[in-house]
């Protein structure tokens, strides 16, 4: 009797053993899992934060209206304090314990790179909206891994035409020491060859050195009259101020990649005069043309909505930091996503997820761009060239509008 | 070349503050205080907070600062070195105060925020032309500041009775117990005038730095060179350690690329160790005729 009382009782456990097992094993009924793991503190917090605000709006307005196929939408996300390690450890959960169904990429290109392998190994589809470095896709190595953002190539060669169109004398590139800087100068150099560019010299510094001056000796040195400049904002705005106490500002355009432009930059650079200083933007019909003071009614929508959710943009940096054209990148992949399950009958799974992006994508009708997505089972850059400008940094304030966010298009010179 | 030079005596001044505060506390303690630079950002984000939050008076944000990091000053000694046990046998204090650095960069995130926040400079960031060159009052006033206080640290040191009990107890910590001198006292005085020194550098360096929490990551490690360079427990080796740390980088920058100038001001230091152990004002040159006592 008691032999037979605890064979019961060991089958029984297996089986309830077992059905957890297989419960955990399940896909969570009906729901759609969005991960992403970026920085949500530290100097990235503002892009790393931009992507939560679009995450969180595009996924509130699609469970109002109920949700992809009647799967509701939920996020998860994590804070990998833009380190490569946690960032990597955190992926690994979202991925395994957390079961998401798509990621979107960290905001730098160290921690993006950090997780590629494994989110492949998962087959689990990642579109990267923030994260510039041109090793990040490779349909070959990462075939789960897309992007919709100016990369650093594409923005190299837009750096080189706008600098070639220029017929400057004496073309300098700076940028640090980090992936950001040596991806930059490399496909600099690359464009500029191609191109027939002579860049003078190529400076390199330290990423948050207190003290950029030198870069600024080095930049009037070369007796440069264009800088390339592959720097994020708080160092742009020390070498800024650098060139302006050495009364050499004046002297040289800066052209910057799309990371000087920051929320606080004016006011880092208060008093300096930043009217030769212009960075690259995606995103076109989100700028003003020089003159006007309206967006098409397309993207004005568009920003009153960011508007009235996230607050009035403030050049000092008091208000809402989440720029327009960093919340339509994601609110936009996460709309592609839902268009291509319910329009396309692309199924959920990883890799008809993938397959559904590369096969489909380029018919999107985008809701930030007038310029389809060029996804192809050969090309993972979304983003269309098509879609570059050169943007103003001080930008206007402009009747009842704020639009200090809405830079202008930089005036041909 | 004026102008560099005017750059790497503010950029060198900088250093000094930072390479004094941690001077002081070696002069009685012959322990390095590993969270120096964690106090500097976190008494430049006090600072900030009381002048660009709370509309603080320029002067009084400083002097609030001062106040508050003195007693975090204090609250180091009590938490990651009173209780190590023997400071000369034991290595117990680099790892609690490492530890406290670590603490006191994400209380900092988590009270002040982690952005990057512009920091006003004295004088609203006025220059004078001095010799053709552009010189900020502020520099001014960080080159100026970094001679002050180490002119009345030595005055003190040397002419009262404090200095003279904050001397024997850098020399001879037990003996000077044994004499009646309270070397807990001394040693506790010490760490709050570190941690006062470190706002008020900090205080100097966010205009520069911008304040943030991660605003003394590379500029930290260099106090710690420029103190070696100097020698430490040197007032005099801490601010001529800074300064030629200063300038030796803005000078050498000129030649080669800015990307290299951290490894430069640590091969400097290596090569000071190596040649100068002591450093450079407690080199055999300039200690010839000076008594063993008088060294610190």
């Amino acid at each position: 009797m008691k032999k037979l009382f605890i064979r019961i009782l060991t089958m029984l456990l297996v089986v309830v053993m077992s059905c957890t097992v297989f419960l955990g094993c399940n896909k969570k009924d009906n729901v759609f899992k969005i991960g992403f793991c970026g920085a949500l503190s530290g100097s990235s917090a503002i892009a790393g934060k931009a992507v939560v605000d679009a995450l969180e709006t595009a996924t509130a307005e699609i469970n109002k209206n109920g949700g992809i196929n009647g799967m509701e939408v939920k996020i998860v996300y994590r804070d990998d304090e833009s380190d490569a390690t946690k960032n990597l450890t955190m992926v690994e959960e979202l991925l395994y314990k957390e079961k998401v169904d798509l990621m979107f990429g960290a905001v730098n290109s160290g921690s993006c790179a950090a997780s590629l392998d494994i989110i492949c190994e998962a087959e689990i589809p990642e579109i990267i909206t923030e994260a510039t470095s041109s090793a990040l896709i490779d349909v070959t190595k990462y075939p789960f891994i897309f992007r919709n953002i100016m990369t650093n190539y594409t923005q190299a060669e837009s750096l080189v035409e706008t600098a070639k169109k220029g017929e400057f004398k004496n073309i300098v590139v700076i940028g640090d020491t980090t992936d950001l800087g040596k991806d930059g100068f490399a496909t600099t150099k690359k464009f500029a060859e191609e191109k027939g560019v002579a860049i003078k010299a190529y400076i390199p510094y330290t990423k948050d050195d207190s003290d950029l001056t030198a870069v600024a000796q080095s930049i009037q040195k070369n007796e440069a009259d264009c800088v390339i400049a592959w720097t994020y904002a708080n160092d742009g705005a020390k070498i800024v101020k650098a060139l302006d106490r050495l009364n050499y500002l004046n002297n040289v355009i800066i052209y910057g990649y799309s990371g000087l432009a920051n929320v606080k930059f004016m006011e880092m650079v208060a008093g300096v005069d930043c009217s030769n200083i212009t960075y690259l933007g995606g995103l076109s019909g989100f700028a003003l043309e020089v003159g006007t003071n309206k967006l098409a009614d397309k993207y004005q929508n568009y920003y009153d909505m960011v508007e009235a959710l996230y607050g009035e943009y403030k050049l000092d940096g008091s208000g809402r930091t989440t720029t327009l054209t960093r919340f339509m990148r994601v609110y936009d992949s996460v709309y592609l996503i839902k268009w291509l399950i319910e329009e396309k009958a692309v199924g959920i799974d990883g890799v008809s997820l993938k397959n559904g992006i590369e096969k489909y994508g380029s018919e999107y009708e985008s809701k930030w761009s007038d310029y389809s997505y060029c996804y192809s089972e050969n090309c993972h850059e979304g983003f269309n060239i098509s879609d570059c400008s050169t943007l103003t940094m001080d930008s206007p304030l402009v009747n009842e509008y704020v639009t200090g966010d809405i830079p202008w298009k930089y005036k041909d010179r | 070349m004026f102008q560099t030079l005017i750059f790497g005596l503010s950029q060198g001044a900088i250093y000094a503050l930072m390479a004094l505060a941690i001077g002081i506390i070696y002069s009685t303690t012959r322990i390095m205080n590993f969270c120096h630079a964690d106090l500097v950002m976190f008494g430049a984000l006090i600072s900030y907070w009381f002048i660009q939050v709370m509309h603080f008076d320029y002067g009084w944000g400083i002097v609030i600062a001062i106040l508050l990091n003195g007693i975090i000053g204090i609250i180091t000694y009590e938490a990651c070195v009173r209780h190590v046990g023997k400071l000369s046998s034991g290595n117990n204090w680099m790892i609690t105060l490492f530890g406290f650095g670590i603490i006191l960069k994400n209380a900092a995130r988590m009270i002040f925020g982690d952005d990057t926040n512009v920091y006003p400079y004295l004088f609203n960031g006025k220059t004078v032309r001095i010799g053709g060159a552009n010189i900020m009052i502020h520099e001014l006033i960080m080159i100026g500041s970094a001679i002050l206080i180490g002119v009345i640290y030595e005055i003190i040191c040397r002419k009262t009775k404090y200095g003279r009990a904050l001397r024997a107890v850098s020399y001879k910590p037990d003996t000077s117990l044994l004499m009646g001198i309270n070397s807990r006292a001394i040693v506790v005085v010490c760490f709050a005038v570190a941690g006062a020194i470190a706002a008020f550098a900090g205080s100097l360096i966010a205009p520069i730095t911008f304040a943030s929490y991660s605003m003394t990551s590379s500029v930290g490690l260099k106090g710690y060179a420029a103190a070696l360079i100097g020698g430490l427990g040197n007032t005099k080796g801490a601010f001529v350690g800074g300064m030629l740390l200063g300038l030796i980088e803005c000078v050498i920058t000129l030649f080669l690329p800015a990307g290299i100038k951290d490894a430069i001001s640590f091969i400097i230091m290596i090569l000071v160790i190596i040649f100068m152990p002591g450093g450079i004002l407690n080199a055999k040159v300039f200690t010839r005729n000076r008594g063993s006592v008088e060294k610190v």
